[in-house]
C-alpha cells in the first residue's frame, strides 16, 4: 500500500505536544480561501518553480532531470509516493526527542484521512513502536474513515472553520455538517481532541461565538488553539501557477488575544493562540 | 576605550628597553609586571560598590626591538613557520586563564606567599621564586595605592568605608563576605591579562558555586538581594570595559539562589560580558530551563549550554581521574578544564585538514604548493584512502607539533609569567613557569575544515570508488581549477550526502575524526596534552579565504564548516538531524571542544521552551559537549533580505505554519521583520 505525501517536517512544534515529526499527505476535500498549504490540495503530484531561488546550475536543462537534481531547490516536486516501510524509519529517527519532550508523530496535510487505510496502517506501526500519535484533520471525512484510525490515534488535532453552514461553504467550498457530527462522534468515544480555529478577518470572524457555544458542552476537548491567519503562502501559489485566493487583511495580535479570551470565557477550556 | 590593554606592556617596554634588556628573562618578567602595576592610574567613582577602575591611558608608544634573548636562529625560525606552508598555524596562546578562585577566596594570596617563602628557605636565591615573590610585592603595593585612593575618596563614594575594610582583607587574606569575595575576584581577574599580556577570554570558572557561601553569609548578616545585585552590576560594568568580554562564567550544575540571581542579572544588564556557561544535567530544574531559554539572552547568543556528564567523560578520556574530572570548570571559548592546574593554549594549533586530504589523494602532493608528503602512494579504494590520510595527517601534524614545541620553549625561556605560575598548582614547588610546570599544558588542535574533508571523502567514495563515474585525477583537476570548466563534476558532488543530515555521510566524519584524534593525541609528552577540537568560532571564514576549493564542492575562498556544524552546502538543516549527526562524532575524544550552533525564532523561544530544553538535553544525553544558541533577530533577518544566498536554510515560523524565509515575498519579509522588531522591543 502506498500514499502520496508532499512533505515530512522534523522538529515540528506546532502540530501537537512536544517535538514531533509531521507527515503532510497530499489531497484535500476543502478549498479554503486562506489555505497556506496549496501544494497539498490535489492528490496528483505537482511541480512548483520558485524562480527567485534558481542558482543557474543548469541541471534542469539536462535529459532525465528530476526536481531532486535542482541544486538551488528552485524546482520542487510536491507529491511523492511512499510505503509504510519507507516512512517508518524516517519517523523513528527523532524518537529520542519524542521521548524527552513528550512529542511524537503527527499526520497532517492536505487531509490525511483521504488516505485513511494507509494512515491506519502507518499509525498502527507507530503504536507498535510506542510512539505517541496525532492526526490533524479538517473533519470532512466519513465515519468509517475515522474509525480506521481511531484505535491508533492518541489525539486528534481537529480544525473547525465555521459554525454556520453557509459561511462554511463560502469559505471552504463544502458543508460543515459532517465536520460537526464527527466532533460529536469523537467526543462520545472519549478521544482526546485539540480544536484548531483559523481566525481569518472578514471571513470567519463572525463565527467565533457560535463555534465556542458549540464546543462548550464537549468533554474530551483538551485545548483550543486559535491560529491567526497569515499570508506567507503567497509565493507558493505563484510557484504552482495557482490563482492566489489569499485574503488581504491580517489579524492584529490584540484581536487574536481578544478572540482567545472570548472562547475561553464561553467554553472554559484551555485556549492558546 | 578599554580600561587597560596591551599598550601598557608596550609602553613599559618602550620606556625601559635598555634596562629590561639587561635583565635575565625571569627577572625581566617580574620587573615588567611591577612597572605595569605602577603605571596604572585608578579611580573610585561615587556610585562604586567596590574598588575596580584601573586605567592605563598613556599614548600608544612601543618599540619594535626584540629583547636580545628573544632573537631566534634561522633554523628555529623555519621550524616555527613551517606549518604555514600547508595552511596550519601554531601559537602559544596566553589567554584563557582559569585560576582556582575558590582556593584564592578561602586562603588569600598570602597562602601562596607562604608557600613561596618556605620554598625560598630550601632554595635561597632561586630566580623563579624571587620573581614570584616580587610580583606579589608589586600587587601589595597596588592594593596599598587603592587603599589610599579610597581614603582620599575625591568623588565622595558612599561605600568608601566598606571598600576600605575590604581592601585591608582581600586579595591577600580570605574573603569574609560577598563584597570582599567580588572585590578579590575582580583584582585577580584584572591582573591576569596584565601578567599574560593577553587581554582576552579570561574565565571566571564556577562563579555561582564558589561565591555562594559568601553570598549566603552576607544575606544572613543583613545584605539584601538588591544590594547583591548592585555589586554584581558594578562587577559586570567592569568586566565589560576590560578585555574582550569573552570571559565565561559557569552556572550550575547545581543551581542555587545565586545562580538564579546571576541569570536574572545577565538578562537585565544586557551586556556582552560575561558569557554565561550553563551546565546541564538530568536534574536541571524546569524553572532554571525557563530562565535560560529566554529570547533576550538567545538574541545575544547566550547562554552557552554544556553537558555535565559528557564534559566530565571527556576529561576522563583525557586521562583525568573520574572524581577529579567531576570538578571541572568550563573555560572561555570551549575548554573543559581543571581550575588552577592547567596552561591552556586554546588556539595552540589550527591544523589544516584540507591539506591532509589533498596530500592523501595526490601521492603526497598538495594542489597549490610545492610541499610533498613522503611515502603516500596512489590510492584505489576507500581503505587505502584512509590509510594515506592517516600517514599524511601524521606527517603534517608532526610539523605543527615541532613548531608548537619550539614556540612553547621560546615562550618559557624568554617570556615567563611568574604571577600566573603562582596561581597554577605545582609551579611554586617546581620553581618553574606554568608552561612546563602546570599539570596539563593543553594545546588545542583545531581541525579546520574537517567536516568539508569528510564530505569530500563521502563524495569520492560515491563518485569514484562505488560508481566509477569519475576517476580521482579528474576530481583533483576539478578541485585544483576551482571547478571552472568542471561544473558537471561539482554538481554531482553537491548532490552527494553531507554530514549534518543524519545520513550515511556521518560515517565518513566519524572515520576522519577517529584518525585525527589518534594522530594528534599520539604527540602527548610530559605535561603536553594535544587536544583535538572542532572549534572554529568565526575563523572558518578567514581560513577558508586562504584555501582553494575542496572535494566537497566548496569553492575556493568560501568559508569552511563552522564548529561541529555542517558545511554551507547542506541544503536542509533541521536541528534534530544536526544533533543526531553531531552526537555520532567521538565527542569525548575531541576534549578540546566542539560546539554545535542552533538558531531559533523568537516565537519558538517564547512559546516552546520545553521543546528547546528537550532538544538540548537529548543532545547531552547522546554525548554532546557544548551547544551554542542564537535567535533570529531583526538584524539577522535584514541581512537575510540583502544576502538571500547566505540564508537558504533559514526557516521562519508563525502560527501553525513554517517556511523558508527566502520563499516569502519582499513585502511579507518586511512585515515579518517589523513584527520581529516589535517582539524585540517587548521582550
Amino acid at each position: 500500500m502506498t500514499a502520496t505525501i508532499f512533505e515530512i517536517k522534523r522538529f515540528a512544534v506546532h502540530d501537537g505536544d512536544g517535538i514531533r515529526t509531521t507527515v503532510f499527505f497530499k489531497g484535500c476535500p476543502l478549498r479554503c480561501v486562506w489555505c497556506h498549504n496549496p501544494e497539498g490540495l490535489t492528490t496528483a503530484p505537482q511541480t512548483a518553480r520558485y524562480a527567485h531561488k534558481c542558482i543557474g546550475c543548469g541541471e534542469c536543462k539536462k535529459e532525465g532531470f528530476t526536481p531532486d537534481d535542482c541544486l538551488g531547490e528552485a524546482t520542487v516536486l510536491y507529491g511523492k509516493e511512499v510505503t509504510v516501510e519507507e516512512l517508518l524509519p524516517i519517523l523513528l529517527e527523532d524518537r529520542d526527542f519524542y521521548e524527552t519532550s513528550g512529542g511524537g508523530v503527527t499526520l497532517s496535510g492536505g487531509e490525511c484521512l483521504m488516505q485513511a487505510d494507509f494512515c491506519a496502517e502507518l499509525l498502527k506501526e507507530l503504536k507498535k513502536e510506542g510512539i505517541r500519535t496525532a492526526v490533524d484533520t479538517c473533519g470532512f471525512i466519513s465515519k468509517s474513515a475515522l474509525d480506521k484510525v481511531i484505535p491508533y490515534t492518541d489525539v486528534f488535532l481537529y480544525d473547525l472553520k465555521a459554525y454556520d453552514e453557509d459561511i462554511h461553504i463560502k469559505c471552504t467550498g463544502v458543508s460543515n455538517k459532517q465536520i460537526l457530527d464527527n466532533i460529536e462522534y469523537l467526543d462520545s468515544l472519549g478521544k482526546a481532541i485539540e480544536i484548531r480555529i483559523p481566525y481569518v478577518p472578514n471571513h470567519n470572524d463572525s463565527q467565533i461565538d457560535k463555534i465556542a457555544c458549540f464546543l462548550a458542552p464537549f468533554k474530551n476537548i483538551k485545548k483550543i488553539r486559535v491560529l491567526p491567519y497569515h499570508n506567507y503562502a503567497g509565493s507558493k501559489y505563484e510557484a504552482l501557477s495557482l490563482q492566489n485566493t489569499l485574503p488581504d487583511r491580517l489579524p492584529a495580535d490584540e484581536e487574536i488575544q481578544r478572540v482567545a479570551e472570548k472562547i475561553k470565557v464561553i467554553t472554559n477550556f484551555v485556549v492558546l493562540s | 576605550m578599554a580600561m587597560c590593554d596591551a599598550n601598557i606592556y608596550r609602553y613599559v617596554v618602550y620606556q625601559n628597553f635598555d634596562y629590561l634588556d639587561s635583565l635575565s628573562p625571569i627577572k625581566r618578567s617580574s620587573e615588567i609586571f611591577k612597572l605595569e602595576t605602577e603605571a596604572l592610574s585608578m579611580d573610585l567613582k561615587k556610585e562604586d560598590e567596590f574598588f575596580g577602575w584601573m586605567f592605563f591611558d598613556n599614548p600608544n608608544k612601543y618599540c619594535d626591538k626584540l629583547f636580545s634573548d628573544c632573537i631566534v636562529d634561522e633554523k628555529t625560525q623555519s621550524i616555527i613557520q613551517e606549518p604555514v606552508i600547508h595552511g596550519s598555524i601554531t601559537t602559544v596562546d596566553r589567554a584563557h586563564t582559569l585560576v582556582d578562585y575558590q582556593y584564592i577566596l578561602q586562603n588569600g594570596l598570602s597562602s601562596y606567599r607562604e608557600k613561596i617563602e618556605s620554598e625560598m628557605l630550601k632554595y635561597p636565591g632561586d630566580e623563579y621564586l624571587l620573581a614570584m615573590r616580587d610580583e606579589l610585592v608589586a600587587i601589595e603595593k597596588l592594593v596599598l595605592r587603592m587603599q589610599l585612593a579610597v581614603e582620599e575618596n575625591s568623588n565622595g563614594c558612599e561605600n568608601a568605608s566598606k571598600i576600605k575594610t575590604a581592601l585591608k582583607q582581600v586579595p591577600f587574606y580570605p574573603a569574609r563576605n560577598f563584597l570582599e569575595a567580588i572585590q578579590s575576584v575582580w583584582i585577580i581577574h584584572f591582573l591576569l591579562p596584565v601578567a599574560e599580556h593577553a587581554y582576552y577570554s579570561i574565565s571566571l570558572g564556577k562563579f555561582d558555586q564558589y561565591i555562594y557561601p559568601f553570598y549566603q553569609k552576607s544575606l544572613a548578616d543583613g545584605m539584601t538581594r538588591e544590594e547583591a545585585k548592585r555589586i554584581l552590576h558594578n562587577f559586570y560594568k567592569l568586566l565589560n570595559s576590560y578585555s574582550d568580554g569573552a570571559c565565561l562564567l559557569n552556572v550550575g550544575p547545581e543551581y542555587n539562589e545565586l545562580s538564579e540571581l546571576i541569570i536574572e542579572c545577565q538578562r537585565e544588564f544586557s551586556m556582552p560580558a560575561p558569557i554565561l556557561g550553563a551546565r546541564i544535567s538530568e536534574s536541571t530544574p524546569d524553572h532554571i530551563w525557563n530562565m535560560l531559554i529566554d529570547e533576550k539572552l538567545f538574541s545575544r547568543g547566550q547562554p552557552t549550554f554544556y553537558g555535565e556528564d559528557s564534559c566530565a567523560a571527556a576529561l576522563v578520556e583525557k586521562g583525568v581521574a573520574r572524581d577529579r574530572a567531576l570538578g571541572f570548570s568550563n573555560n572561555s571559548c570551549m575548554g573543559i578544564g581543571l581550575a588552577g592546574k592547567e596552561f591552556n593554549s586554546m588556539w595552540g594549533c589550527v591544523f589544516s585538514i584540507s591539506a591532509v586530504l589533498e596530500a592523501a589523494l595526490n601521492c603526497g602532493k598538495l594542489l597549490h604548493t610545492n610541499l610533498v608528503v613522503p611515502g603516500i602512494e596512489k590510492i584505489t579504494n576507500l581503505c587505502e584512502l584512509y590509510g594515506a590520510f592517516e600517514r599524511s595527517a601524521d606527517h603534517l601534524f608532526d610539523i605543527c607539533m615541532k613548531s608548537y614545541e619550539a614556540r612553547a620553549d621560546l615562550s618559557e625561556k624568554t617570556d615567563p609569567d611568574p604571577f600566573v605560575s603562582i596561581l597554577t598548582d605545582g609551579c611554586i614547588e617546581k620553581r618553574c613557569d606554568r608552561i612546563s610546570g602546570a599539570e596539563y599544558h593543553n594545546v588545542t588542535v583545531e581541525c579546520m575544515g574537517m567536516i568539508n574533508v569528510s564530505d569530500g571523502i563521502c563524495a569520492i567514495d560515491d563518485l569514484v570508488f562505488k560508481n566509477n563515474k569519475y576517476c580521482l585525477e579528474e576530481l583533483s583537476e576539478a578541485v585544483k581549477n576551482d571547478f571552472v570548466g568542471y561544473e558537471e563534476i561539482r554538481n554531482d558532488i553537491l548532490k552527494c550526502n553531507k554530514y549534518g543530515q543524519n545520513s550515511d555521510a556521518d560515517l565518513y566524519a566519524i572515520a576522519v575524526a577517529e584518525i585525527l584524534q589518534r594522530v594528534i593525541r599520539k604527540k602527548d609528552h610530559a605535561n603536553r596534552k594535544y587536544s583535538p577540537s572542532l572549534h572554529t568560532l568565526t575563523a572558518n571564514v578567514n581560513y577558508g579565504k586562504n584555501w582553494g576549493a575542496g572535494y566537497d564542492g566548496r569553492l575556493a575562498y568560501e568559508p569552511f564548516a563552522k564548529n561541529a556544524g555542517p558545511s554551507d552546502r547542506v541544503r536542509k538543516k533541521e536541528p534534530t538531524s544536526l544533533i543526531l549527526s553531531a552526537a555520532k562524532l567521538p565527542q569525548h575524544k575531541f576534549f578540546g571542544g566542539q560546539p554545535v550552533d542552533l538558531n531559533f525564532s523568537t516565537e519558538i523561544i517564547r512559546n516552546h521552551k520545553k521543546e528547546i530544553a528537550s532538544l538540548i538535553s537529548t543532545y547531552f544525553q547522546l554525548g554532546g559537549l557544548q551547544l551554542q544558541v542564537n535567535s533570529m533577530t531583526s538584524e539577522l533577518l535584514k541581512d537575510a533580505v540583502n544576502h538571500p544566498e547566505k540564508y537558504n536554510d533559514l526557516v521562519v515560523r508563525i502560527g501553525g505554519y513554517s517556511c523558508y524565509f527566502n520563499w516569502l515575498s519582499e513585502q511579507v519579509k518586511r512585515e515579518f521583520i517589523m513584527r520581529t522588531e516589535i517582539e524585540e522591543k517587548n521582550a
